[in-house]
């Protein structure tokens, strides 16, 4: 189920979260917040079967190299 | 194993658009996803989702020089896994990573390095067709 969360991320925009780690499950956003685990443990609270697709949102143009 | 992805079109703060080029990986049991990043020496992980997935964080410090500056980080390994449509697809990797302290709204989630991640896959990025293809080397 993730691929297909996957796939959809990638057709959505989710600038209003920009900064944040959000959680995904199937093709909706369940949680948000400024950390991980705080994110993850929301989705635990109120989904705990579900596996979610986890990513940060960045919107700043960036220079990511070492 | 092949495995394909596309970039990500995504929206600036000052309403321009980049296409990033993020993919599916599962990060020690979470699957998240992580920008590619041929400029990177070494794959990134901030701090408060290294310490979410239980990895090491007494290694060796080394600095991380991004730009004009420079970042403390700590030295170690992870276990990837890149995730395909299907399950047979899976590849997994165990790789060095760099953990850095900062995760504010300006810093990126996980970045894949050159190091081990180009070492195990021949990555081509086709921008025109929408697509980032990685055929594990054997």
């Amino acid at each position: 189920m993730t691929y297909a969360d996957y796939e959809w991320f990638l057709e959505q925009d989710f600038s209003r979260y920009s900064g944040r780690w959000i959680a995904i499950v199937n093709k909706q956003v369940v949680a948000e917040g400024n950390e991980p685990a705080g994110v993850l443990a929301a989705v635990k609270r109120i989904m705990p079967k579900k596996k979610p697709l986890l990513t940060k949102v960045r919107n700043r143009l960036a220079i990511l190299s070492s | 194993m092949v495995l394909t992805y596309r970039f990500k079109k995504e929206k600036l703060d000052d309403g321009s658009y980049v296409s990033r080029p993020r993919i599916l990986v599962d990060l020690q049991g979470i699957e998240v996803t992580a920008l590619i990043d041929s400029g990177c020496d070494v794959t990134v992980i901030p701090e408060n989702l290294a310490k979410e997935i239980g990895l090491n964080l007494n290694g060796k410090r080394d600095k991380l020089y991004a730009f004009r500056e420079a970042t403390e980080v700590i030295c170690t390994n992870a276990n990837i896994k890149f995730l395909g449509r299907a399950e047979r697809q899976n590849v997994l990797i165990n790789i060095p990573v760099l953990i850095t302290p900062a995760d504010d709204v300006d810093t990126e989630g996980i970045v894949l390095g050159i190091r081990g991640v180009f070492d195990n896959f021949e990555i081509n990025f086709k921008k025109a067709r929408n697509q980032i293809i990685m055929k594990e080397i054997k």
